[in-house]
């Protein structure tokens, strides 16, 4: 519990007490009190976790090195790292948003996008405030940027996720929206206690974590779905202020760990959309995760801090997807596309359609376990 | 004297119309930026002239005209290109407080070359008061021209850039040349060959610095209109039209017209006579096509813009364009058409110009425009799918309850677009599979708007997570209390954390009073204290009649604005009303030689102010425009007047005092009125009570003239 006076509320009431003696010459005291009220308010503490985070050591001299993320941010006391979740109290490193989603709902898998995985499930979505990278195009900035104080936030310890889960009949647990790899321990915790309890998990991640702490979770993880911003360093540094080469890294190690892999690329106007970009990226897929990878293009919508430079055509997404499948990708998905036929799974040996999607629905699938139903051709993922 | 003060004030007004409209057009700036631009504006202009006053010598007014002339282009492609020098992404949001800080550094030069040049006209007098007074008569006159013919000529015949180099051609040339007899008319036709070639040359320059700007996009098309600057731009097959360089509409976008135009005919399908407020050229025109049955009318103010629209889009859009202001249409008792769905597409309420779209007086006057049983539909861009952050609810919940209060039923959709739909009748009570019927029964099957995703959407969880966090809290919206600005300012603000912190600060209804408070309590006192009290009570005078004529021409725009709409359009005229009130006001009063101005301006001020408070309520729709310009005249005959009292009582007898102090004293009690009075206390405190404050600000006024007698 946060339950200091902080330096800046008492300012804020010493402020509000001038204020308040003043007002009667302003013949607007109610108002300000009104103010005063609220000034007050406004810095309310919640309660937030206290539990020990895991990755880390104590630093000579005090502070910490954090080591979940390539980040490796050195925390003294009382300060927090770059995501803003995960406190050093007394060298003794917390996370603050264990048990305390911000947001829960309950998504179609195809929405996440996981094409290979179940297609027609729901996921039991959840997400904690914070993040370790800040792209400037980020959907779920208000919830990503923020500090677990400044978001209304849940009671929900892991047994009480997977209770819900199983109650509202969603087979799997998706940790999602902001990013999972700064709520480690709590995902880390229901991804165990689901696999008990025969409740799947993905993350849905920037893949921007070491390499131990991801190895470790993976026994536990049923698939997971990359963002992989760019196949560029600098449009990491300028865009998303993370680091490309930790997250090839991530994903190389997955994809040999054997979990269900699914990379989504967001093609934003005028900074990822070129020609050579996707080539680039198609040729890194083949060579170091294969062509049977699914690979998602999805469009941008003007969000966060690039709300001025307008969604992608059409026609950016329809080059992505050619460039992709001339370089021989055998799963290119192209997302918010309704009625083109990137939004369907077809195999790549006959061209039979094998999952029809409509939007976040299946409306047919010509599958004989994993395989094509016409050519027996076996397809990856898990149906 | 004469007429350096008439070209000056020409000058001022046009460079503080261009700069600001350069501004607003690149940082995309909300009522608060706009606030805060010209507050920086007019603090440059009152340094200058208290600078200017100091120096003992006469400074070379020929030099700081050419100066002046020059540095405003070339301000306006520094702000233009701004974001391109700062290397800041293509479409990428710059922070308040940089946007701020640049637009104060922008304006400087040219603001602080006014002030200056003002009271080096001052020093060219004999006598302090009557030059002075002289120097403003004719200064307000110029503003008055300056201020009428710039409002005339920019959007439909010149552009910023083009205006500001015409604006620097027309200073050189009558601030350097003396004229008289023949020599005037040779001038003047020089001039209009020049302004000719300005006019078919420049925007050359323009175009390659927008260029610049929106590289690697290609300019279609870009314009000024009195509703803001507009580009629309291209790339990859898609046409973007972006206002004051915000994205407004984006062409194909085939999710964003199914979601204007689908929903509304799910409640209602078999409406016949669809009203939209906005552009509906992108998109809805296309979809407009595949339902021949129902007439879609749209009503947008500026004109400029369909044709422009239609030469790029190229398409028959079969849509019934009506150039206008939508409160104005609202307004017009000949209409008789009554609507099965009226639509509303004001964009981000961060603005007054966007913001009364979203008032209760609006939403209860698209009544007389409804059918009984008709819905008045926002379809708003806020996303509320998988979360809704503590600001965003904020803004949500003050558009719900505004609603709430205004129809009988309102129904809300969640999504990465908020849609709140409202009736007087209960039409929305349909379960989903009815809905979906509906949808296989449209001429049209819509991609977005459909099972495949409204499952999702409409899902019961998400419905009801809605609901509950837009019911716990808001306040309502209206003219009185605009709440949802500052709101949306905040909401806006939440982007960057220096953003965040300052504008919680400005906007946390204690600051703002105790920083009024702070400047107005030890100005008062310092001014009413000592042995020259009488003269010193001058510079409260000065600051009194800045402070209360810019609130109360301020109120007079917003009100007008948010009642009777087309404020652009007779923007020109009540801005003209102002100054001529404003010289008039000067004149009567220095030829008056009456003694104790101070006593009839304040009582006139005080009268005007307290009787625009009982009556603004009251005014019908047609005899808006007159009781305005009654209004503004008024208070600017009482202005002018106060200014020449101040002006006689610190001045009089005082050869070798600063003949810029009371000048920039009037210019600071502007800047403050500009950023405080309705960009910050009046979505705080109220319209009542913002009035309020400027009538017990004019009662200490007239307490002070009398105790310092």
């Amino acid at each position: 519990m946060n339950n200091k006076f902080e330096r800046r509320s008492f300012l804020k009431c010493l402020g509000c007490g001038t204020a308040a003696m003043l007002a009667p010459q302003t013949g607007i005291l109610p108002e300000i009190i009104g103010g005063v009220q609220n000034a007050c308010a406004f810095d309310y503490s919640k309660e937030l976790s206290s539990v020990e985070a895991r990755y880390y050591k104590k630093l000579d001299g005090g502070g910490i090195e954090c080591g979940l993320c390539p980040r490796h941010c050195r925390i003294t006391d009382m300060e927090r790292g770059y995501c803003g979740v995960r406190e050093n109290r007394g060298d003794v490193y917390r996370t603050l948003v264990y048990g305390l989603p911000c947001a829960i709902n309950i998504d179609p898998i195809e929405k996440k996008p996981l094409f290979h995985f179940y297609p027609g499930t729901s996921a039991f979505s959840l997400a904690t405030a914070g993040c370790n990278v800040n792209c400037k195009f980020c959907q779920n900035w208000d919830i990503s940027q923020s500090r677990p104080e400044q978001t209304n936030n849940l009671v929900l310890p892991p047994k009480d996720i997977v209770n819900i889960a199983r109650q509202r009949k969603a087979p799997t647990i998706a940790y999602t929206y902001s990013e999972p790899v700064i709520f480690y321990e709590y995902m880390y915790d229901i991804a165990k206690l689901g696999q008990e309890k025969s409740v799947k998990s993905v993350m849905i991640t920037n893949g921007y974590i070491e390499e131990r702490p991801m190895s470790d979770l993976l026994p536990h993880l049923d698939a997971i779905k990359i963002d992989l911003k760019s196949i560029r360093e600098d449009y990491y540094k300028k865009t998303v202020n993370g680091e490309l080469k930790p997250v090839l890294d991530r994903l190389i190690q997955i994809k040999k760990a054997g979990v269900w892999l699914e990379l989504v690329f967001l093609v934003v106007p005028t900074l990822n959309d070129s020609d050579n970009e996707f080539k680039e990226l198609a040729i890194w897929i083949k060579k170091y995760l294969g062509v049977d990878t699914p690979l998602h293009y999805s469009r941008f919508h003007p969000q966060y801090l690039l709300k001025n430079l307008p969604m992608t055509p059409e026609i950016t997404l329809q080059n992505a997807y050619d460039i992709s499948r001339a370089e021989g990708l055998e799963y290119v998905y192209l997302g918010n596309l309704p009625n083109h036929k990137a939004e369907s799974t077809s195999c790549p040996g006959c061209g039979e359609i094998l999952i029809e999607r409509k939007g976040y629905n299946i409306s047919k699938i010509n599958l004989v376990g994993n395989h094509c139903q016409k050519c027996k051709r076996e397809i990856p993922g898990l149906f | 004297m004469n007429k350096k003060a008439f070209l000056l004030g020409f000058f001022s007004v046009g460079g503080q119309v261009l700069l600001l409209r350069e501004l607003i057009s690149t940082f995309s700036g909300d009522e608060l930026f706009i606030g805060t631009a010209l507050f920086g504006w007019m603090l440059a202009v009152a340094l200058g002239a208290y600078v200017g006053g100091k120096k003992t010598d006469r400074l070379g007014t020929k030099l700081l005209f050419i100066a002046g002339a020059i540095l405003l282009p070339l301000s306006l492609v520094a702000i233009r290109l701004s974001p391109v020098i700062l290397q800041f992404t293509i479409g990428e949001m710059i922070p308040f407080t940089l946007a701020a800080l640049i637009s104060i550094l922008l304006t400087f030069p040219t603001g602080c070359i006014s002030g200056i040049l003002f009271s080096s006209i001052c020093r060219q007098g004999h006598r302090p008061a009557a030059s002075i007074n002289s120097v403003y008569l004719f200064e307000g006159f110029g503003a008055f021209v300056g201020g009428i013919a710039t409002t005339a000529l920019i959007g439909p015949i010149l552009s910023n850039i083009s205006m500001a180099f015409g604006l620097g051609v027309i200073v050189i040339i009558f601030g350097l040349i003396s004229l008289n007899g023949r020599s005037l008319y040779v001038t003047a036709f020089f001039t209009l060959l020049i302004l000719i070639a300005i006019k078919y040359s420049i925007p050359k320059l323009d175009l390659y610095f927008n260029e610049i700007k929106y590289s690697p996009f290609c300019i279609e098309e870009f314009f000024e209109t009195h509703y803001g600057s507009q580009t629309i731009i291209s790339r990859d097959s898609t046409v973007v039209l972006l206002t004051d360089n915000k994205i407004e509409a984006t062409y194909p976008n085939l999710e964003v017209a199914e979601n204007i135009l689908i929903p509304p005919l799910l409640y209602k399908p078999e409406a016949k006579n669809i009203l939209i407020f906005g552009r509906a050229e992108f998109g809805v025109g296309q979809l407009s096509k595949m339902f021949p049955e129902i007439k879609i009318t749209a009503i947008d103010p500026r004109i400029s813009l369909g044709p422009a629209l239609d030469k790029i889009l190229g398409e028959d859009q079969r849509i019934n364009r009506i150039d206008d202001d939508p409160i104005a249409y609202i307004n017009n008792n000949d209409i008789i058409t009554k609507y099965d769905i009226v639509i509303a597409l004001p964009g981000i309420p961060d603005s007054y110009k966007t913001g009364r779209f979203y008032s209760e007086q609006f939403f209860r006057r698209i009544k007389r425009i409804l059918k009984p049983d008709g819905i008045f539909y926002i379809p708003t861009s806020y996303d509320s799918d998988r979360f809704i952050s503590e600001q965003k609810k904020n803004v949500l919940s003050t558009i719900y309850r505004t609603a709430r209060y205004s129809y009988q039923y309102v129904n809300l959709w969640p999504g990465t677009s908020t849609l709140f739909f409202m009736s007087n009748e209960p039409i929305f009570n349909i379960p989903y599979d009815t809905l979906m019927r509906r949808i296989n029964f449209l001429n049209y099957q819509p991609q977005f708007i459909n099972d495949n995703y409204l499952k999702d959407r409409l899902d019961e969880f998400k419905l009801s997570g809605l609901y509950k966090s837009l019911d716990s809290i808001g306040d309502r919206n209206n003219l009185e209390n605009p709440k949802l600005i500052y709101k949306q300012i905040l909401l806006n603000s939440s982007l960057y954390k220096t953003d965040n912190t300052i504008t919680h600060f400005i906007f946390d209804k204690v600051y703002p009073a105790i920083i009024v408070l702070l400047v107005i309590i030890p100005l008062f006192i310092s001014t009413i204290m000592g042995r020259r009290k009488r003269k010193v009570f001058g510079l409260f005078l000065y600051f009194t009649a800045g402070l209360t004529t810019l609130t109360a021409e301020l109120i007079a725009f917003y009100l007008y604005q948010s009642t009777a709409g087309s404020l652009y359009s007779e923007l020109g005229l009540l801005i003209g009303t102002f100054m001529l009130g404003l010289t008039l006001g000067t004149y009567i009063s220095i030829k008056s030689e009456a003694e104790r101005l101070e006593y009839p301006s304040l009582l006139l001020l005080l009268t005007s102010m307290a009787l625009y408070y009982v009556t603004y309520p009251q005014i019908t729709s047609t005899a808006l425009l007159y009781y305005h310009l009654l209004f503004l005249f008024t208070t600017a005959l009482a202005g002018g007047g106060l200014f020449v009292a101040a002006t006689y009582r610190y001045y009089y007898g005082r050869a070798g005092a600063n003949r810029g102090t009371g000048y920039a004293f009037e210019i600071a009690g502007s800047a403050i009125g500009a950023l405080i009075a309705t960009t910050i206390l009046l979505p705080l405190i109220g319209l009542q009570w913002l009035i309020g404050s400027v009538i017990i600000f004019l009662f200490i006024g007239l307490a002070g003239s009398y105790i310092t007698e």
